[in-house]
């Protein structure tokens, strides 16, 4: 319904501050968790496009960046949205626009096995360290509690640190560092 | 050097080796591709094969969410405010209705899952859902079902009925460790909203034309959790066909 009348925003910033703050990151967060750097980039659009779409009630949440983020998390997440943005960037690339750079090792070693964690997870963990917040951010973006934040982020860096081979701290005792 | 730093240098460098990857990124973003790139429009071969693909991906996409998970689709939160009691219009099949208490907020639905959120409850809403088969196998019945999972434990058990069909009310409390990820959604794609581990849940569970059905509540904290048994014994003594 909002997408046939002109979105009216009555408090907080414009989208295109919103949009030219966050996209970049953005794309970032959904390229870790899908691992295709043309399928990320159709993913944030799709996140941005939802949130445009619902902008004049976005705009007024306490963290509109929370939703962005939380959208883009979970169409990286879902199967199907994958697929379709798969099939969305096949056409993208055959009009010849330039994708992006594929990511360095170990980058993309660690990212790799970010995506073979559990998907609420891997979202926790690229929450964490593609925006470089706390733990009480990454469960205010997830919807959920901090200690179930901390849970996913303490589960998946024992994973992490197994696969890697990177020494694991028995002295956490399922904290996880804010 | 501990095993947390080396973990969390590893963790950093990641993350600024995916930054650095996306800095060039074109940043047109939302707007319309440029005509040239519109004119080099794939050949007619390639839209055939590529749409192609996309079906099959999508079948054997919606194929395997039907065989392997216990719950179809995802609900997508645009609460809408309802002035007053009035009966909630599911969208579940067959169709049904309850009454939803007043001042609060109601979601759009979808087939086989409604979800309702409210906005005077942390994180909590109600849900209601057919279930076409359960994580830990067929049994019986899906309170059968229900009662051996042991990722929760029944506190209350009590006969019920709830649209004129026999029910079974069970309250319920998630083993530690367990969320609503791990339970309502198996695929864990979206949670339908989060229980905390301490958290109480009521669970209706009945079967109307052979078709088994759960009705239930989850909130973030234990307040969230008491406040929505009400809500969700009120939905299943409104509940009509």
């Amino acid at each position: 319904m909002n997408e046939q009348h002109p979105v009216v925003v009555s408090i907080g910033e414009t989208f295109e501050t919103f949009y030219a703050r966050e996209y970049r990151p953005l794309v970032a967060l959904t390229y870790v968790l899908s691992g295709s750097p043309s399928v990320a980039e159709d993913l944030a659009q799709e996140a941005m496009a939802v949130t445009f779409r619902q902008w004049s009630r976005v705009s007024g949440m306490d963290s509109p960046t929370g939703y962005l983020r939380r959208t883009a998390a979970h169409l990286a997440a879902s199967a199907v949205r994958r697929r379709v943005a798969e099939a969305k960037a096949l056409f993208r690339l055959s009009a010849q626009r330039e994708p992006l750079p594929a990511m360095e090792e170990p980058g993309e070693q660690f990212w790799a096995a970010v995506r073979r964690l559990p998907s609420r997870q891997a979202q926790a963990v690229a929450l964490r360290y593609v925006y470089d917040c706390p733990v009480v951010e990454v469960a205010r973006v997830m919807q959920i509690s901090e200690g179930a934040a901390k849970s996913h982020l303490f589960r998946g860096r024992q994973s992490l640190a197994k696969t890697l081979g990177l020494p694991v701290d028995p002295s956490t005792g399922g904290e996880v560092a804010s | 050097m501990t095993a947390n730093d080396a973990f969390e240098a590893r963790a950093q460098q990641a993350a600024r080796s995916a930054h650095h990857s996306v800095r060039g990124i074109d940043m047109t973003g939302l707007t319309a591709q440029t005509p040239t790139a519109r004119l080099r429009a794939p050949s007619r071969t390639l839209l055939v094969v590529a749409a192609s693909i996309v079906l099959l991906l999508l079948v054997g996409a919606l194929v395997g969410r039907n065989v392997l998970t216990s719950n179809e689709g995802v609900p997508a939160f645009e609460p809408q405010p309802l002035p007053g009691a009035r009966p909630f219009h599911s969208h579940l099949v067959p169709s049904v209705s309850f009454r939803i208490p007043p001042k609060h907020l109601a979601s759009p639905d979808q087939a086989d899952l409604t979800v309702v959120k409210f906005d005077g409850i942390p994180t909590g809403g109600l849900i209601a859902m057919r279930v076409r088969t359960y994580a830990n196998g067929d049994r019986r019945s899906l309170a059968a079902a229900v009662a051996a999972d042991d990722r929760l434990k029944v506190l209350r058990r009590d006969p019920a009925v709830v649209g004129g069909e026999p029910a079974t009310r069970l309250v319920v409390r998630p083993v530690p460790g367990i969320t609503a990820s791990d339970w309502f959604c198996p695929t864990g794609d979206l949670p339908c909203f989060t229980l905390d581990p301490t958290g109480q849940t009521t669970l209706y569970l009945f079967k109307h034309q052979g078709t088994r059905y759960l009705l239930s509540g989850g909130a973030i904290n234990d307040s969230g959790a008491t406040q929505l048994q009400t809500i969700v014994d009120g939905a299943a003594a409104t509940w009509h066909w």
